[in-house]
C-alpha cells in the first residue's frame, strides 16, 4: 500500500557556484544533493540543519567569491515522500518522467508544476514550491485513493 | 527503487463468439429492441430489423451498416447523450437509449432529405457556400444559424457533466498499435529481444473474427503475449496520434494512458476498400468482412440475397460464411486484370467477369447492373459484399515521418497469415534494436473508379464534385482536400482516401500523376472526446499564500489573480477602504513575485533590464521599475531594492513570477553573464501595513527607529517585527504611509497575527485586493496587464518618466525611440460627478457619438463621492477637461490630470 508523507520541514539549501566549484562539492553526511543546473545544486536534509549547510556550503564555496552563493530555501519548498508498495504507480498518475531504475536526481513536470525528484530505493522524495503544496497534495490523495494511498505518516 | 514500468500482462481475452441469449432491451428512439449477448449496438437493431442508421451529412441520405468494423461513418448514431458514436462497435448493454442524429423530423421521414433532388444538387455543388452565401451581407446571419442547426451530428447534452478522467504515464521502450497476429507477433518480437512492450487496441483482440484459423493463430498468439512478463496488453486503448516525443497517447475506457516509447510499431491492418459506382452508399452496400461479422459473430443473416464483388483471398471464405447462414449467392463478380490472383469460388456459385455499372434501389438495395463482355445484366439482390481489395489502415502510420515509427502486418501489404506473423516478429525485434526496415511510401489509389457514385461518404462528395473542382484548379489531393473537405470527415480518409487520388489522377489534365500525392496524415486518427483530451489535466492549477487558511477563517472571499487566489474582500468593501484611508489597514501581498539576484555581473543584467537606471541605487534604497519586452511594451513592474553592492531584492507583479523567472534565465544566459537568480516568491511572504495610523502599530512590535526621518519613503532595510526579521520596504501603492513587510513564509501566520493583536486599538483591518484597486485607482496607479494590452509603451501611459533613453541599451530600448512619436492611444484619468454606481470595466468610450476608446479600470470612490477611472481615448481626446461619454448609460465624464487622491503625495511620504 503506498503511503505519503509531507516533510515540508525539511531544510533545503540552494547553491550556486561556477560549474567546477559545484563539481567540487563534498555533499554532508545524511545530506541529498541534486544538480539542478550547471550553475545549482540542491541539498535537502532533516528538518533543523539549514543554517549548518549553509554555513558549511559557503565554506565550501568560498573561493569562488561572488560568483557563488548558498542560500537557505526552506520555507521556498514543499517535500512530499512516497514509499511502499504502489509508490510508482501513484507517480505515474502525475508526471511523464522517468525514474532512473539505479535511483538519483531527476526534474520534470509533477501534478502540472516543476517538480524536483529524488528516487531511492522503495521511496521518491518530490520538491514543489510551497505555493502549489495544497494543490500537489490534493491531487496526490486523488489519484492514490484508486491504489490506496495512505496520508500522515511521518518520516 | 519504485519503479514506473508497466506492468506484467493483465488479463485480455477474445471475446465468445455471440450466444444468442437474450439478456434485456435497449430502447431505440423509445422502442425496445432485444439485446442479445455479445452484441454491439448495431447487431442489435439489425437483429430487429433496423436497417437505417443515420443520415448522410449534406443529402441527407439513408445510411445503413457497411464496413462493421468502426471505420465507415454510417453507424454514427447518439448513445445516452453522447454523440457520434460508432455502433458497430459499441457494445450493446440492456437499458441504453439510442437516437439517430442529422435528421428533422425523423430519421425514416427525413425533410431534409429535400437537398437530395437533381434540383437541389444543382445550389449545393461542392464548395456552394463559397461562393453563394457572400451577397447580400445581411443575409448570411439569418442563414447561418439554419445551415448550423441542419448540419452537424448530434446534439450536445449540455446539461451533461464532463468525466474527469486520469492519465497515466508509462515508458515502454516499444509501443505497437494493433493487438491481431501481426500487433501481438511483433510485440512478442521485441520482448524477446528484451523490450518492454505495451501493445493496445482500441477493441478487444478479435472482437471481429468469426471461427477459423486467423482467429485460433491469434488465440495462441495472445495467449503467449499474455504469459509474458514485460508485455502489457492494453485493449479498447485506441491511440489517435503519434506526437513529437515520441508520445502515444492511449485513451482507454476510464483513463488516458500516455506513453512514452523508444520505438512505435504500428500494425493496425487493412479493411476492405470502399467502391465506386453509382448507388455505392446505398444501404444493404456492404463490406465483406461486415457481413461475415453480422453472421459469424452474431448469428445475423445480413441478406437474403447477395451479389459478391471478389478479389481478395478472403473471397471465399466470406462466401461460404454467407452461404452457411443461409444467404444465397446470386453471383460472384470478379473484376478485370486480377492477374492470376483470381480468389477461388466455391463451386456451385455463378461467376462473372466484369465490373458492377450501379447499385439500384430507393430505400436500399435492390439490385446490381453488371457489366461484362457482350452485355450487362441486372441482377436482383439485397446485399452486396464489397470484397474487391484492401486498404491499409495506414493514417497512424502516416504521421510517423520523423519518429521511430515502424510498420507490421496488412498495414504495410497483406501477406498470407503464416508470412505476416513471421515477418512481424522480425520487425519487432528491429523496432527495439533500431534497425531501420523499408516502409512502403503509403497510401494506395483505388484500382477502380466508376462514372458515379460517392468518392466520400461522410462529406456526401460525389464523383461529380471531385470533378468539378479539379476542373476549377483544385487539383492536387492537398488542395483537393480543402475544397471538398473530401478525406476530412469523421472517418478521415479510410473510406476514401484512395479513391480521391484515383480520381484527382483521372481528371487531372492529361492524368499528370504529380497531383495525385498522399495528403499529411495528422491527429486524431480517430474522434477525441473533449474531456478526454483533458486527462489528468482537468484540475486548475492553484496557488495559494500562507496566509490563505487564515483569510478563509476570517469569511474572505476570493477572486482568481493569475494563478493565485487572492482575497477579493472581508466582507465590505467600503470598511476596507475606509480604514487604510483613516486608521492603519493590512493586505496579505504575499503573492508579488519576488526575486533576490546576486553576482558580479548583477548591476549591468539589471541595467540590461529595466528601461531606467539602476546602477545608482545606494544600498538601503529602492526604485520603481518598468520591465519592457522587445517590442518596448509593458510586461511587468515592481520595485528594485538594493540590499548590498552586488545583491537586489526585485518584486514583480502577481501573476508575473512564474513567466518572468523563465525569461531573467533567459536573458541572463543569453548574456552570458553570472547572476544568481533565486525565485523566492513562494518562500516569502509579505504584508502590506498602510494607513495614517500605520507607523504607530509598526512601532509597537518593533525596536527599530521607524520614524518618518529614520526610514523614509522609498527605503528599504531589515528590521526585526514581532521577534521576525523582515526586509521592510516603504511604499506607497494604496497613497498612504505604509511598510511591505517580506519576511520567511513560514512565520506568516505569527506575524499576522502579532499585527493583528498589535492594531486591534487602533481598529486595524485587514483589506482585500478590490480595496487595494480603488485605493490605488484614487493615486492613479496603474495595474500592468489590468490597464495594459500587449501594444502599451510607457508612451501611452504617460510614464516616460520611468524611461531613460541615454542609457547605451536595455530592453526594449530601440522599440521605444520608433514609437516614441507614434502614439495611437492614451490611458486618461477621468471623474464621472453625480452618480453612484461606476461603469463597468470595459464600457465604450465616445465624444458626442462616436466611439473613442473604452474604460479599463472603473470605481465609485468612497471617499470622493464619485465615480473615476481610467480609459484608453484616441490621443486627440486625451487632453484635461475633454468631456467624454461613457457606457450604456451615457455618463458625462471629464478627462482630469494629476492624481485624484492626495497629488502632492504629502500622507504617504508622511
Amino acid at each position: 500500500m503506498p503511503e505519503l508523507v509531507e516533510r515540508h520541514d525539511a531544510s533545503k539549501v540552494r547553491l550556486y557556484g561556477p560549474k567546477e566549484t559545484l563539481d567540487a562539492l563534498t555533499t554532508p553526511a545524511d545530506v541529498q544533493s541534486g544538480r539542478v543546473a550547471g550553475d545549482e545544486v540542491l541539498w535537502i536534509a532533516a528538518p533543523g540543519r539549514a543554517t549548518e549547510l549553509v554555513e558549511d556550503a559557503r565554506r565550501q564555496l568560498a573561493g569562488a567569491g561572488s560568483k557563488a552563493a548558498a542560500i537557505d530555501h526552506s520555507d521556498g519548498y514543499a517535500l512530499f515522500t512516497l514509499r511502499g508498495d504502489d509508490a510508482g504507480e501513484v507517480f505515474a498518475r502525475l508526471s511523464s518522467v522517468r525514474l532512473p531504475s539505479e535511483g538519483g536526481f531527476v526534474q520534470g513536470q509533477f501534478a502540472q508544476v516543476p517538480g524536483r525528484i529524488f528516487a531511492s530505493a522503495g521511496a521518491i522524495d518530490v520538491i514543489v514550491t510551497a505555493d502549489v503544496a495544497w494543490f500537489v497534495k490534493e491531487r496526490l490523495t486523488h489519484v492514490g485513493a484508486q491504489h490506496g494511498l495512505v496520508t500522515g505518516g511521518t518520516a | 527503487m519504485a519503479s514506473t514500468e508497466a506492468r506484467g500482462a493483465t488479463v485480455v481475452e477474445i471475446p465468445g463468439i455471440g450466444t444468442g441469449q437474450e439478456i434485456g432491451t435497449l430502447s431505440f428512439e423509445g422502442s425496445s429492441v432485444a439485446v442479445h449477448e455479445g452484441d454491439t449496438i448495431a447487431s442489435a437493431l439489425y437483429r430487429a430489423g433496423i436497417r437505417t442508421l443515420s443520415r448522410s451529412f449534406k443529402y441527407h441520405r439513408r445510411r445503413g451498416l457497411m464496413c462493421v468494423s468502426g471505420d465507415c461513418p454510417n453507424c454514427l448514431v447518439q448513445v445516452d447523450g453522447e454523440t457520434g458514436v460508432r455502433c458497430c462497435v459499441r457494445a450493446a448493454a440492456p437499458g441504453q437509449s439510442i437516437e439517430r442524429q442529422n435528421a428533422w423530423p425523423s430519421a425514416d421521414r427525413d425533410l431534409l432529405a429535400l437537398n437530395d433532388t437533381k434540383l437541389a444538387h444543382r445550389f449545393l455543388p461542392v464548395g456552394f457556400y463559397y461562393k453563394t452565401l457572400i451577397k447580400p451581407a445581411w443575409a448570411w446571419p439569418k442563414v447561418e444559424p439554419l445551415i448550423r442547426k441542419v448540419a452537424g451530428l448530434g446534439r450536445v447534452d449540455k446539461s451533461d457533466t464532463p468525466r474527469h478522467l486520469e492519465k497515466v504515464y508509462r515508458q515502454p521502450d516499444v509501443v505497437v498499435l494493433g493487438m491481431g497476429p501481426a500487433g501481438l507477433s511483433a510485440a512478442l518480437g521485441a520482448a524477446e529481444a528484451g523490450a518492454t512492450v505495451i501493445v493496445a487496441d482500441e477493441h478487444r483482440p478479435g472482437a471481429r473474427l468469426g471461427a477459423g484459423k486467423t482467429r485460433d493463430r491469434l488465440e495462441a498468439l495472445l495467449a503467449e503475449a499474455r504469459a509474458h512478463p514485460a508485455i502489457t496488453l492494453l485493449a479498447e486503448h485506441r491511440a489517435f496520434g503519434l506526437y513529437e516525443g515520441p508520445e502515444v497517447p492511449l485513451i482507454g475506457p476510464d483513463e488516458m494512458v500516455m506513453t512514452h516509447p523508444r520505438a512505435i510499431v504500428v500494425a493496425t491492418g487493412a479493411f476492405e476498400q470502399m467502391e465506386i459506382f453509382p448507388g455505392n452508399d446505398l444501404i444493404g452496400v456492404m463490406m465483406g468482412r461486415g457481413a461475415v461479422r453480422l453472421a459469424s459473430q452474431h448469428g445475423i443473416k445480413p441478406g437474403a440475397t447477395a451479389v459478391v464483388l471478389g478479389g481478395t483471398h478472403e473471397t471465399a471464405e466470406q462466401i461460404e460464411a454467407l452461404q452457411a447462414i443461409g444467404t444465397q449467392i446470386a453471383a460472384v463478380i470478379l473484376p478485370d486484370g486480377l492477374n492470376g490472383s483470381t480468389p477461388i469460388v466455391p463451386t456451385g456459385v455463378r461467376t462473372i467477369i466484369g465490373e458492377i455499372t450501379r447499385a439500384h434501389g430507393r430505400k436500399q438495395l435492390e439490385g446490381v447492373s453488371v457489366r461484362f463482355t457482350g452485355g450487362e445484366e441486372r441482377i436482383a439482390c439485397d446485399l452486396l459484399l464489397l470484397s474487391g481489395g484492401f486498404t491499409p489502415q495506414e493514417n497512424l502510420l502516416r504521421q510517423g515521418p520523423g519518429l521511430p515509427v515502424w510498420g507490421a502486418g496488412d498495414v504495410v501489404g497483406p501477406l498470407p497469415l503464416e508470412q505476416s506473423v513471421t515477418e512481424a516478429r522480425e520487425i519487432g525485434a528491429k523496432a527495439f534494436r533500431g534497425e531501420a526496415v523499408g516502409l512502403p511510401e503509403g497510401g494506395t489509389k483505388s484500382k477502380r473508379c466508376g462514372d458515379g457514385g460517392f468518392a466520400c461518404i461522410c462529406e456526401d462528395v460525389s464523383v461529380e464534385d471531385v470533378k468539378n473542382a479539379v476542373r476549377e484548379g483544385f487539383s492536387s489531393t492537398e488542395l483537393l482536400k480543402r475544397y471538398t473537405t473530401i478525406t476530412m470527415g469523421p472517418c478521415q480518409g479510410r473510406m476514401c482516401h484512395a479513391q480521391m487520388r484515383a480520381l484527382a489522377d483521372r481528371f487531372s489534365p492529361g492524368g499528370e500523376p504529380r497531383i495525385s500525392g498522399v495528403t499529411t496524415a495528422r491527429p486524431p486518427a480517430r474522434q477525441v472526446m473533449l474531456d478526454e483530451v483533458t486527462a489528468g489535466a482537468y484540475a486548475h492549477l492553484e496557488r495559494h499564500t500562507a496566509l490563505h487558511d487564515v483569510h478563509a477563517s476570517q469569511g474572505a472571499s476570493f477572486l482568481w489573480a493569475g494563478e493565485w487566489k487572492r482575497v477579493a474582500d472581508y466582507g465590505s468593501i467600503e470598511t476596507e477602504y475606509r480604514a487604510v484611508r483613516e486608521g492603519v489597514g493590512m493586505i496579505d501581498v504575499g503573492t508579488l513575485g519576488k526575486f533576490r539576484l546576486s553576482g558580479p555581473d548583477v548591476v549591468e543584467f539589471l541595467e540590461r533590464l529595466y528601461p531606467n537606471h539602476v546602477g545608482d541605487i545606494q544600498p538601503g534604497r529602492l526604485r520603481y521599475g518598468l520591465m519592457l519586452d522587445e517590442h518596448g511594451v509593458i510586461i511587468d513592474d515592481g520595485t528594485i531594492c538594493r540590499l548590498d553592492e552586488e545583491t537586489f531584492y526585485i518584486t514583480v507583479t502577481t501573476s508575473g513570477a512564474e513567466g518572468l523567472e523563465a525569461a531573467l534565465l533567459d536573458w541572463r544566459d543569453t548574456w552570458g553573464m553570472t547572476v544568481h537568480i533565486v525565485n523566492q516568491t513562494a518562500g516569502l511572504g509579505a504584508i502590506n501595513i498602510a494607513g495614517p495610523k500605520a507607523r504607530e502599530v509598526l512601532a509597537t512590535l518593533t525596536d527599530d527607529d521607524i520614524g518618518a526621518e529614520a526610514f523614509p519613503y522609498l527605503r528599504q532595510r531589515e528590521i526585526t517585527v514581532a521577534g521576525i526579521r523582515c526586509l521592510a520596504i516603504r511604499l506607497g501603492f494604496v497613497g498612504e504611509v505604509g511598510w511591505e513587510l517580506h519576511h520567511p513564509s513560514s512565520r506568516s501566520k505569527e506575524l499576522w497575527s502579532a499585527l493583528e493583536e498589535a492594531g486591534k486599538s487602533h481598529g486595524i483591518t485587514p483589506f482585500g485586493i478590490q480595496a487595494q484597486r480603488l485605493l490605488r485607482l484614487e493615486k492613479g496607479h496603474i495595474i500592468i496587464s489590468q490597464d495594459t494590452d500587449f501594444e502599451t509603451t510607457p508612451w501611452r501611459v504617460d510614464m516616460g518618466w520611468a524611461v531613460k533613453l541615454e542609457k547605451p541599451w536595455f530592453v526594449g530600448k530601440r522599440a521605444l525611440v520608433r514609437k516614441q512619436s507614434v502614439v495611437t492611444e492614451k490611458l486618461v484619468q477621468y471623474t464621472i460627478d453625480g452618480v453612484t454606481d461606476a461603469p463597468w470595466e470595459g464600457s465604450a468610450v465616445k465624444v458626442g457619438s462616436s466611439l473613442v476608446g473604452r474604460v479599463a479600470s472603473s470605481w465609485y470612490s468612497f471617499g470622493l463621492g464619485k465615480a473615476i477611472g481610467l480609459a484608453w481615448v484616441q490621443p486627440e481626446h486625451a487632453a484635461e477637461g475633454q468631456r467624454l461619454v461613457i457606457g450604456k448609460a451615457n455618463h458625462n465624464a471629464t478627462v482630469v490630470k494629476g492624481a485624484f487622491y492626495d497629488p502632492e503625495g504629502a500622507r504617504l511620504r508622511a
